[in-house]
């Protein structure tokens, strides 16, 4: 079984923390509790044979904000990157953009898959996918997700295990 | 040194420390008996127990494995040094989350890496964000709100001007709208705006509004954070953005504004159209959040109004079903200094610093709160007897009594600590705080850097302020104030006597009052001043009793940095020589290092025309403030005070020993004297003479004289030379 340590980054309140329940645990809570810190969660990701299948590190790190920054330290050894942003929130793009610098310095190019977050709300979205180009990242690894709803929440940390996989 | 072995591993253990040293062989093994919520953190992730003691931290918790990267950084420098990891969260096999930080120490060269359980503190700091972080998300939302309705109403103003020759209508329009709406030209000059936008600038009349371009003055404030918006705005096309904007009364305000210009057929602008909303009120405010959390946002402790609840709750627990609680008011020792001159920032960077440092030396289950200012109290319950108090309050003390370093300079800092316990000095948390604060008080009348278990005689020490003002007033007119000597001795010979003047009051129902007493108040109102001139008068008169009766004796005076700045002190004392016939250089003033923090430059210049009158001048309670190591050279200096706090702690305290080796050194290697003030004992003047200390001031030799006293002894005293 490999091991994989990957992150889950972005501004605060973006959802997350329970992205990973999500995915994790198949949870989730309405009410917004903001990370201090890293919490750590393990996810097997069966494939078709032991060697395949990989466990997951998610390494879920406290949002960005006036307050925090993201800690370049808590990336390394990361094989991939989980970028959240929120679809409700036009000011999450500009950390988003942040973010990506500081990943592009420390880790190169790592796969990165970036999630609009808060799909059951897509009708008060702030900004649609065109508006998330200035990231670089390609439409293959955009979602549209909602913790809420899991709606393909699964999905985008399989296409980060596909990509990092490669 | 095996005992104080025993007791840190205690205090750590008490800490609620696990702490292991990482041997060459590349395992952690535990210093001391580790904590049980570590053991069961351990056993959740190796059910087997470590053979031989030897952990595996980086395999048993990955944030850890990650740390270690930047630990081995520490671990491999030559000199000592620390790191903290950052907080992460564990989990505990019945699902509790354990919220932990690490931290990789080099000390002296041994690998050191501590975990510490923050969990009991975690709801505090948990609270503070999340109450940030929804305040924010709210600001999000109401900005939102604004930045769609100037839109609207940028849309419905442009058909209008596109379509529309005059702003008649407009004008009444817009009157009404909740948004600030201004219509300008090209170059400013007003076209149409509303009560609104009078109502965000406090303007009075039209004319207020017109005699400025307020649009160049919003160009202005904007372009310190949007630096673009010039050419923005010089091409024809659409601005918006959020800064601070002052309105006519000088009251900052944060504005969002939007401009966007109207252009002719030829792409030429004709109008601007502004619309502004005040959004002061949905940027995060500090105070609110403190008032929600009840935290304070700065050094994260629990804020007075916390500190309040926490007490009056204990002392009612502790009504009903019996015991005591000792109670820690700290204060910083000469914090106004450091805030008046270095700045919020640094003084911000200064309380965050103590915060920590008494976090670190206190138990877990002490209940550490950030008052406000330089402020701070300890309530714990968790304690045997006075004794106990007296240990903590040790610990308080000196875990804070030290350096800490700026980006340019390094300040001793220090607190002086008054403890009061719940039943014995008060029955009330009112009376408790009271009884503690009277403590505290009477610690800095000790001379700073100490604790006082509160004791009756506090109370008569601590005197209402106002009382105190209104009693100079009357003081120096009914000649309340006098002055007593205390001799300077010198070892060796010398020509000269030398005293310190020092000032008393002698009020008429409160008794001899010493200067901590109504010198602080007579700063703050101003009437330091004539007290001021008064000293230099009375001493000068002493001095001319002396010289009446053939003695050569030079008296130091005190003065305040007030002086410097509100009178002409080299005037003063011109005076006052000629009145008393004295030689200037029979008088030397005393100048604290707080009386350069202001305007040196101006200082100095006083202070050489001060000594170009033949007057000495020494430097007072040196090495207590700023490290003025670097501008000694500068100042005009003929002797050098070393601060009793420093001499106090001779010879044991090793960091006070270097402190007067170095300063002795430094000023002789500069040709100034040094007196050593506060000499208690036997020891420290040994101490001091063997590093040629040349004076010596203390309870050891003499007490403060009255001046006919000290002409006695003076003169006794040269009999005994003669003889």
């Amino acid at each position: 079984m490999l091991n994989k340590k990957i992150c889950m980054v972005g501004a605060f309140a973006v959802g997350k923390t329970s992205l990973v329940k999500q995915f994790v645990e198949g949870i989730f809570d309405e009410k917004y509790h903001t990370t201090i810190g890293v919490k750590i969660d393990k996810k097997v990701i069966e494939k078709d044979s032991e060697s395949n299948t990989v466990q997951l590190m998610i390494w879920d790190i406290e949002g960005v904000d006036v307050f925090t920054n993201l800690k370049p330290t808590y990336l390394r050894g990361s094989s991939g990157i989980i970028l959240v942003v929120d679809g409700t929130r036009r000011k999450t793009l500009e950390p988003a953009e942040e973010i990506i610098s500081i990943i592009k310095e420390h880790l190169g190019n790592i796969p990165i898959v970036l999630l609009i977050n808060k799909s059951d709300l897509e009708t008060s979205w702030q900004f649609q996918i065109e508006d998330t180009l200035t990231l670089g990242i390609a439409d293959s690894n955009i979602f549209k997700t909602s913790a809420k709803n899991d709606n393909n929440v699964e999905l985008a940390f399989e296409r980060l295990v596909e990509l990092i996989s490669k | 040194m095996n005992n104080e072995i025993v007791v840190l591993k205690t205090i750590l253990q008490q800490m609620g420390v696990a702490g292991f040293r990482l041997k060459d062989d590349g395992f952690f093994v535990p210093l001391f008996d580790l904590p049980e919520w570590f053991s069961q953190l351990y056993k959740n992730k190796f059910t087997v127990y470590p053979e031989n003691d030897h952990y595996f931290l980086g395999v048993a918790f990955p944030f850890i494995e990650n740390f270690l990267f930047d630990a081995e950084q520490v671990w491999s420098k030559v000199e000592s040094d620390s790191l903290y990891s950052g907080l992460w969260t564990e989990e505990l096999q019945d699902g509790t989350e354990l919220y932990l930080e690490a931290e990789a120490i080099n000390a002296n060269g041994q690998a050191v890496l501590l975990f510490t359980n923050e969990t009991t503190h975690f709801d505090v700091r948990h609270k503070v964000f999340q109450a940030a972080r929804d305040l924010a998300l709210k600001n999000e939302q109401l900005e939102n709100t604004v930045q769609k309705h100037q839109r609207q109403l940028q849309q419905q103003l442009e058909g209008y001007c596109t379509q529309s020759t005059s702003f008649g209508e407009l004008t009444k329009d817009i009157e009404k709208e909740s948004s600030a709406v201004l219509i300008c030209r090209q170059d400013g000059g007003v076209e149409v705006y509303n009560k609104a936008l009078i109502d965000i600038y406090s303007l009075t009349n039209k004319f207020e509004m017109q005699k400025e371009s307020l649009l160049e003055k919003w160009v202005k404030e904007a372009e310190r954070i949007y630096p673009e918006i010039h050419r923005v705005l010089e091409v024809g096309e659409h601005w918006e953005g959020e800064f601070e904007s002052t309105d006519n009364l000088n009251n900052k305000k944060w504005i969002r504004l939007m401009i966007a210009p109207i252009v002719d057929d030829q792409r030429n602008v004709v109008h601007y159209i502004c619309i502004a909303n005040d959004i002061s009120e949905s940027r995060i405010s500090l105070s609110e959040l403190e008032r929600i959390t009840q935290v304070d946002a700065n050094t994260k402790l629990p804020n007075r109004r916390s500190f309040w609840t926490f007490l009056s709750d204990q002392i009612e627990q502790k009504r009903l079903v019996g015991g005591q609680l000792g109670l820690f008011y700290v204060d910083l020792d000469h914090f106004k200094q450091i805030n008046d001159n270095l700045g919020p920032e640094q003084a911000d960077f200064l309380l965050n610093t103590v915060a920590t440092r008494l976090k670190r030396n206190l138990k877990k289950k002490d209940f550490v709160a950030h008052l406000g200012a330089d402020e701070f109290a300890v309530i714990t319950t968790d304690y045997r007897d006075n004794d106990c108090l007296k240990k903590i309050a040790e610990r308080i003390v000196s875990g804070i009594y030290r350096e800490v370093s700026f980006n340019e300079m390094t300040l001793n800092v220090s607190a002086s600590v008054g403890i009061a316990i719940y039943p014995q000095h008060g029955n009330s948390a009112r009376q408790v705080v009271k009884s503690a604060d009277f403590a505290m008080y009477h610690a800095k009348e000790m001379g700073r850097n100490q604790y006082q278990l509160f004791g009756p005689n506090n109370i008569t020490e601590s005197i209402p302020k106002l009382h105190i003002e209104q009693g100079i007033r009357k003081a120096i007119k009914n000649q309340e104030f006098e002055l007593v000597f205390q001799p300077q001795i010198c070892i060796g010979e010398k020509d000269i006597y030398r005293a310190e003047a020092l000032i008393r009051w002698n009020h008429p129902t409160l008794g001899t009052l010493k200067p901590n007493n109504f010198i602080p108040v007579a700063e703050e109102s101003g009437l330091i001043i004539e007290i001021g001139r008064w000293v230099i008068d009375e001493a000068c008169s002493a001095l001319m009793l002396f010289s009446n009766n053939n003695l050569k004796v030079k008296i130091g005076i005190n003065v305040s940095p007030k002086q410097f700045k509100f009178s002409n002190i080299a005037n003063d004392i011109v005076e006052a020589l000629s009145k008393y016939s004295v030689n200037p250089s029979q008088l030397e003033l005393e100048v604290t290092e707080s009386a350069f923090m202001e305007d040196m430059d101006d200082v100095i210049k006083q202070l050489q025309d001060v000594r170009k009158l033949g007057v000495s001048i020494s430097l007072d309670d040196f090495g207590t403030g700023y490290s003025s190591l670097s501008y000694l050279k500068n100042l005009p200096a003929d002797l050098l005070k070393i601060d009793r706090s420093f001499i106090s702690e001779l010879p044991d305290n090793k960091q006070s020993k270097t402190i007067v080796d170095s300063l002795i050194n430094l000023a002789h290697e500069l040709s100034i004297e040094v007196i050593a003030e506060g000499v208690e004992n036997e020891q420290q003047l040994q101490y001091l003479k063997d590093l040629g200390c040349d004076y010596f001031q203390g309870y050891l030799f003499y007490y403060p004289l009255h001046s006919e006293r000290l002409l006695e002894l003076y003169q006794n005293l040269t009999k005994i030379d003669a003889s």
